[in-house]
């Protein structure tokens, strides 16, 4: 009985310490390699090119860091093929994009999604990762309408087979707004019916620019299709006139108000008027003298 | 004493000012100028590295500098004040400080621009502020009444000295002074001979440019509260900061002249120039302006207390925190308001080294309000600074560059008094033997004769 309890204690301290080594130890390959982390956006652009986004980052919460200047390669997956595409070097933020021209075609796979996969290799530091996203080609059609004065944006989603044919896409949330100066104004949200159709009545008292010109933006986040953003120029909008009418004389003019400049010149005239008497006294005063002199 | 005396007698008696400088004044100008020569190295040293060897950065932009600037500029507009208001108000007892007065606002209105300059990053780029001044500006209306100002004082200090340089030019020959220096007294003398006409035209002038340097003294240092007072921020965008800073200004001028005169007293031997009485009705004055001083901060204080939002409470905070503010803000108070009410209040306390000792509290206190007022409040702006930002680039705290500056900027100011003492005697000898009812009035009322001090 003893000589069981003397083995098990035996065990069972041999599991600790080995348990206890090979946490010391990963803390220790830790220590020596920090795990990197990467994530990889697909977005399509206004004029209809892609842009895939990568970020390379290492830490977690508020230790979280991008990794500058590391090299990260973007293949293209297929059913069976593989496709590398190039390679980009992050910046200061870890972050690092490729831009790829409208019209080229990826690889799919099986269910028909093109997938990129993003790929770091690690350095003495760090250890490599990779990510891939997945995602399908979205075409969005956007038409101005006018009917019985009202004005319509009809937002139409779909995707292009192999042969060219048009398949319309439901459930497809568009947020609608306006470019402006610093952000776009989002006017509403809609939803493509079956037929991939929303609609929007779009208001008459947003302002444009000289010509009433404004930029409408179109723009989707779907886990399958990516972002997916339009913009068209439209003149919709009420005309601004931008011509800048003077402010005439104010304190942040070119032009001082009258009082003030008036004040101003009163009193140095005032004071430098008194100077200069004060100056001609004493100019008798020192011609005098020729008086004294003559008596 | 002055009435008992002639101008050459009185010459005679301080006639060690013009003399043959002493080993101890040669002693004094060689240290002061090794002081200043110091300053003149990191002043060398700001302009090659920029204003990164300094304590001033994005936020705080400015720092000791602009102090200096606010409370010279002080001192010298209340020189000037005083020397207006004792002239036309033919105070007889005030007579023998006037040159001390004069002296102190245009020694005082060089050395201040100095420090604003200092301040400026690009110095180089000054020039653009004359080719293209907008008049609505508060810079410029500073620009415009710092110089004005300077060339008003220096021209008026020139006129009160012309009786004493005709004196000198006349007695030089007597005092075995140089005989290049006997020219320059001439030259500067414009020939004055103590006429009864000439005597009329100058008084004339005197009392002009006394009348005018009064309001422009006061407008000047208004302008230079309102440089502050426009911007819209806490602590400075207050109503009552111009009359705030005219009083603070006099208040200044009244200890930095008991200084001066103490100083003379001690080195010079001149107790029966600068006599106990000075020190008493001063000290009074001095007693007086602290009460005032109490009162406008007070006032000021309490109107923005009752109302306090988030960011004039960060300030207060900090005024009030002793590890950040607080030993200043305290520590001024009772230099400022308290001490001098109890050292010049209580009899018992009261002489000529205590209203001297109790002069320097008021000048060092009177300089840590305005360090107050400034650096703490530019380290408080409306929108916080970002968090993550460096602490010494929000907090700001002199370099040894600004300090160096700050009191080669002080060597400076004593040494051209220490200088200017040996160019004519520091008291104004004629002035001082002139019956007082010889200069006219400028003012009377209509269809009566104008009367003098002595009928008054």
């Amino acid at each position: 009985m003893k000589t069981r309890y003397i083995t098990s204690s035996i065990v069972l301290f041999l599991i600790i310490f080995c348990a206890a080594a090979l946490d010391v130890k990963s803390n220790v390959n830790a220590q020596e390699k920090q795990a990197s982390k990467l994530r990889i956006y697909y977005e399509k652009l206004p004029d209809n090119d892609l842009k895939i986004s990568v970020i390379l980052i290492k830490g977690k919460g508020k230790d979280m860091v991008g990794i500058e200047n590391a090299e990260i390669f973007l293949t293209a997956l297929g059913e069976e093929e593989e496709l590398p595409l190039t390679s980009i070097f992050t910046d200061v933020n870890g972050e690092a994009d490729l831009y790829i021209e409208s019209g080229f075609v990826f690889p799919k796979n099986e269910k028909g999604f093109a997938v990129v996969n993003a790929l770091y290799n690690g350095n003495d530091s760090l250890e490599s990762s990779d990510k891939k996203v997945k995602f399908k080609d979205l075409n969005v059609d956007v038409s101005f309408d006018i009917v019985d004065s009202v004005k319509h944006i009809t937002v139409f989603a779909y995707e292009v087979d192999s042969v060219g044919e048009k398949t319309p896409v439901e459930e497809i949330g568009f947020k609608i707004g306006v470019e402006r100066l610093h952000s776009t104004l989002y006017l509403e949200e809609v939803e493509t019916d079956d037929e991939g159709i929303a609609y929007m009545e779009f208001p008459n008292d947003i302002p444009g620019d000289s010509l009433g010109n404004i930029t409408v933006i179109v723009f989707a986040e779907e886990k399958k299709y990516g972002t997916v953003t339009k913009a068209i120029v439209s003149d919709w909008g009420t005309i601004v006139d931008f011509s800048i009418t003077s402010n005439g004389r104010s304190l942040f003019g070119d032009e001082a108000p009258l009082w003030m400049t008036i004040s101003i010149f009163v009193i140095l005239i005032g004071a430098w008027f008194h100077f200069i008497f004060a100056g001609f006294k004493v100019y008798k005063m020192s011609k005098s003298i020729t008086k004294v002199d003559a008596n | 004493m002055s009435s008992k005396l002639t101008a050459i007698e009185l010459l005679e008696k301080n006639q060690h000012f013009i003399e043959k400088p002493s080993k101890l004044w040669i002693v004094k100008v060689f240290a002061l100028a090794i002081i200043f020569s110091i300053g003149l190295y990191a002043l060398v040293l700001q302009l090659i590295e920029g204003h990164i060897i300094t304590g001033m950065r994005d936020n705080v932009v400015w720092g000791v500098y602009i102090v200096n600037f606010v409370f010279v500029l002080g001192l010298s507009y209340a020189g000037a004040l005083l020397a207006g208001i004792f002239h036309l108000g033919r105070v007889v007892w005030a007579v023998p400080l006037q040159r001390v007065l004069k002296l102190l606002t245009v020694f005082t209105l060089i050395i201040a621009p100095f420090f604003i300059l200092l301040c400026i990053g690009r110095p180089e780029r000054l020039f653009n502020l004359f080719i293209y001044p907008r008049i609505q500006s508060p810079i410029i209306w500073d620009v415009i009444a710092i110089v004005t100002d300077l060339i008003f004082c220096v021209v008026y200090l020139y006129f009160t000295y012309i009786k004493d340089f005709a004196l000198l030019r006349d007695r030089s020959v007597d005092l075995a002074m140089a005989p290049w220096r006997r020219k320059i007294y001439t030259f500067f003398a414009l020939g004055y001979q103590n006429t009864e006409e000439q005597r009329k035209f100058l008084n004339q002038a005197l009392d002009i440019m006394a009348a005018i340097i009064i309001p422009t003294s006061i407008i000047a240092y208004s302008l230079l509260a309102w440089l502050f007072g426009m911007n819209l921020k806490v602590g400075w965008h207050s109503s009552i900061l111009g009359p705030f800073f005219v009083l603070s200004a006099v208040y200044s001028g009244i200890a930095a002249l008991i200084i001066i005169m103490w100083s003379y007293r001690k080195t010079e031997k001149l107790e029966n120039v600068f006599t106990d009485s000075h020190f008493n009705i001063l000290g009074y004055a001095l007693l007086i302006l602290s009460l005032f001083y109490g009162y406008f901060y007070f006032s000021d204080y309490v109107t923005e207390w009752y109302n306090l939002q988030n960011t004039p409470n960060m300030l207060w905070e900090k005024y009030f925190d002793l590890s950040q503010y607080g030993i200043a803000f305290y520590s001024s108070i009772l230099m400022v308001t308290i001490l001098p009410a109890i050292i010049i209040g209580i009899p018992w306390f009261r002489n000529v080294n205590s209203i001297a000792f109790t002069s320097l509290l008021v000048l060092i206190g009177l300089w840590i309000r305005r360090y107050l007022m400034i650096v703490p409040v530019l380290e408080t702006p409306y929108l916080p600074i970002h968090q993550d930002i460096r602490q010494d680039w929000v907090l700001y705290s002199a370099t040894w560059v600004e300090w160096a500056l700050t009191i080669a900027g002080g060597a400076l100011f004593i040494l051209l008094f220490v200088i200017a003492s040996r160019i004519a005697p520091i008291l104004p000898i004629s002035e001082m033997v002139e019956k007082a009812g010889e200069s006219r009035f400028v003012f009377s009322f209509k269809g009566k004769k104008k009367l003098s001090t002595e009928e008054i």
